[in-house]
């Protein structure tokens, strides 16, 4: 088998914080990561999605050593960035760009969006010049913005029309993998649609991989050829698009697909509800972290970890029954 | 119907641009009932958030208003901004587009609550702890009591979206203007946070604006949307009118654009091109250069919002046509 782009190996990351009195010496951890894996090949979107909190935007911050691992390692084309000596990184940082969930807090307020744009391939050693201002106009144009907002600073722009400038950063100097976290919640849906088409064309042109987190489960269906569903830091299940929709096998993926809204007014009440509340990172319960709201659970459940195991080529899951799940809970009305 | 308790009347914005002004808002009219909600809806740069900052009175100052804001009978449009902040938290709350342009990065996520429910209510500190606690377990964050000392960053983007909404909540508003207060939310917190919005109408009687692109959403909740397009209302129509018979063609084409669960297809559908450059709008109706049904007469004037009845109104020049057509 060839080598996939990128590898992460056993990605583990503990926040600690404070105290909750001062005599209280012990500092809660918050188990963001625990012990994450899972490869993406050239040419291929694998969707990360999950609960609110459960670990994705930091695993896309560790993947790019903007935050340090606890344990684990990130192999880009083999070579582990988290070992990596700080030259070797800044080069490797070209092809490894980031799409942020929160455009206000990354793009700077004091440059211009032309500057913005063009600001990682600067940092690559390119200087300014027409040809550049060109390039970030075109990129512009690409996102659906006009070449003339060049000069214009961040705040001038509206939050979908944000988001979309750090599209365009991302893919300025043409890397390799790119992770998008939440890159197109914040746009209409025919702009939305562009955005998609445009990611999609790129793939197709330069071979670009990505790294989609996100909530929109039609739009994972739409842009993934891979899903990996997170629960309160660990994977709990991944399998092809079309495995991970038509069987899903984990009880957590099932709840999931079950509770997307309907799009139409006649179908309000047919949203099914996953019952429970979200358990937290700072004491996740024993055994399988889903045991408080699963249908299925055990007594073993309580206490023994489910390791993530293949069921079938490419459908790893992390559950003790996943061999009775198949079938899953009704498919929703449509 | 009851009076309304937000009017919008003939609401414009403009902001400087070069030697002139472009309309970021052009002449804009809704209202909105007690313990109503209404929907806005429209593509990305269409004036919606612009329109909320200009009702809450949060307009950067560069920003020129004309037209009139009416909330509870009080035109706002004007108001200094110490009687505007009087009427902030405790009568109109706001969710924002981005929770980071309105948590403090330097202060405890659990200070910024605390602060909200001191500001309109005496209480003493660990009271106002305990309701910051407990707003914070109403949005669904685990083990709120420990979260209380963290500050934004340490939170994930839907918690920060949820802090926010927990200020919101702190207070019980008259209106609350909700921009985008699901996009960093899975669907199951969504859910949760649905039904606490038809929990402040049902006890409150609080009216929302609600700005969502998330049509599932809308679906879910709206009473009525209103459709914008490159500043302008183009469609006004009740929730059930909207998706069964949308008179707009941009409304439909937003409809069209729409991914489903069951679509697997190569290429999304999207509407082709992009809005026009607002320093230099086509004449005539501002959808025109992308409406494939569009005839001569489209791009000779701009067509008013035409009336269709049930409380529904297209500026389309064929709205009214199809209309008669379906009647007959
Ligand atoms: N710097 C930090 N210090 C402490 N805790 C942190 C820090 N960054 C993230 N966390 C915690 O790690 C957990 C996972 O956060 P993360 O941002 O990865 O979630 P997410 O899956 O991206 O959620 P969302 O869908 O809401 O964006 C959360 O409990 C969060 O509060
Ligand atoms: N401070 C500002 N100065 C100049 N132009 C602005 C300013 N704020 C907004 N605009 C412009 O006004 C228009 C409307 O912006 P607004 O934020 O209302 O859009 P929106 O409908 O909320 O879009 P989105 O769905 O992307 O959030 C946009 O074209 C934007 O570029
Ligand atoms: S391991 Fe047990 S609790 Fe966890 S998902 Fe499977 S059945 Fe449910
Ligand atoms: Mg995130
Ligand atoms: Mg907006």
């Amino acid at each position: 088998m060839t080598q996939p782009l990128l590898a992460v190996e056993g990605l583990v990351k503990h926040f600690a914080l404070k105290s909750e009195n001062w005599f209280d010496r012990s500092r809660p951890l918050v188990r963001a990561v625990d012990n994450v894996s899972f490869s993406v090949g050239h040419r291929e979107t694998l969707a990360l999605v999950g609960e609110s909190g459960c670990g994705k935007s930091t695993t896309g911050r560790l993947i790019l050593q903007l935050i340090d691992p606890t344990a684990g390692a990130v192999r880009f084309e083999g070579a582990d960035l988290v070992t990596m000596a700080p030259q070797a990184l800044r080069r490797a940082r070209k092809d490894l760009q980031i799409i942020f969930q929160d455009p206000h807090a990354s793009l700077n307020p004091r440059m211009s969006v032309e500057d913005i744009i063009l600001e990682p391939l600067y940092a690559q050693g390119e200087r300014p010049s027409a040809a550049m201002r060109t390039y970030a106009g075109d990129l512009l144009e690409k996102v659906g913005l006009s070449r003339r907002h060049a000069q214009r600073f961040a705040h001038e722009f509206s939050g979908g029309q944000r988001q979309r400038i750090g599209i365009a950063r991302a893919i300025a100097p043409k890397p390799k993998f790119v992770i998008c976290d939440e890159a197109v919640s914040a746009l209409d849906v025919s702009v939305q649609a562009q955005i998609i088409n445009l990611l999609q064309d790129l793939q197709e042109e330069l071979g670009m991989s990505y790294l989609f987190i996100g909530h929109d489960l039609a739009v994972v269906r739409h842009i993934a050829d891979r899903v990996a569903v997170m629960y309160l830091g660990r994977i709990v299940e991944t399998a092809p698009k079309t495995t991970i929709y038509a069987a899903p096998r984990h009880p957590y993926t099932q709840a999931l697909l079950a509770s997307a809204p309907v799009p139409h007014p006649r179908l309000r009440k047919t949203r099914n509800r996953l019952r429970g509340e979200m358990p937290s990172p700072l004491n996740p319960p024993s055994g399988c972290h889903f045991h408080p709201r699963c249908p299925l659970a055990q007594d073993v459940c309580k206490t023994d970890d489910p390791v993530l195991r293949t069921l079938e080529s490419g459908h790893e899951v992390a559950c003790h029954f996943a061999e009775l799940t198949a079938g899953g809970p009704a498919p929703r009305p449509s | 119907m009851s009076a309304p308790l937000l009017d919008i009347r003939n609401l414009s914005i403009g902001f400087p641009a070069g030697k002139g002004e472009v309309l970021a808002v052009n002449d804009v009219n809704f209202s909105v009932a007690p313990r109503e909600l209404v929907g806005i809806v429209g593509e990305s740069g269409s004036g919606k958030s612009v329109t909320a900052l200009a009702i809450i009175g949060l307009l950067p100052p560069n920003a020129r208003v004309s037209g009139e804001i009416a909330f509870a009978g009080r035109n706002l449009v004007g108001l200094p901004q110490r009687q505007l902040r009087g009427l902030r938290g405790k009568e109109m709350g706001m969710i924002f587009q981005e929770p980071m342009t309105s948590l403090n990065p330097v202060f405890t996520v659990g200070d910024q609550i605390v602060e909200a429910v001191r500001a309109h209510e005496h209480m003493s500190l660990k009271a106002a702890r305990d309701r910051a606690t407990e707003l914070l377990d109403k949005v669904g964050i685990p083990s709120p009591r420990r979260r209380l000392d963290d500050y934004p960053h340490q939170m994930s983007g839907g918690m920060r979206q949820r802090v926010m909404i927990a200020i919101a909540l702190s207070s019980s508003p008259k209106l609350l203007i909700a921009d985008e207060p699901t996009t960093a939310l899975d669907v199951t917190i969504q859910a949760q946070l649905l039904d606490l919005l038809n929990g402040l109408r049902e006890d409150f009687g609080t009216a929302i604006v609600l700005i969502t692109h998330n049509m599932g959403v809308m679906a879910e909740i709206a009473d009525r949307v209103v459709v914008m397009y490159c500043s302008r209302v183009v469609e006004e129509a009740g929730i059930f009118d909207l998706f069964d018979r949308p008179q707009h063609p941009y409304t439909e084409g937003l409809l069209g654009s729409t991914p489903d669960m069951g679509e697997t297809a190569h290429r999304l559908t999207t509407i082709r091109g992009g809005m026009p450059n607002p320093a230099d709008l086509p004449p005539g109706c501002l959808f025109a250069p992308r409406c494939d049904k569009a005839i001569a007469q489209c791009t000779t004037a701009q067509p008013p919002l035409f009336e269709l009845g049930d409380g529904q109104k297209a500026a389309c020049i064929l709205a009214p046509k199809l209309q008669t057509e379906g009647a007959t």
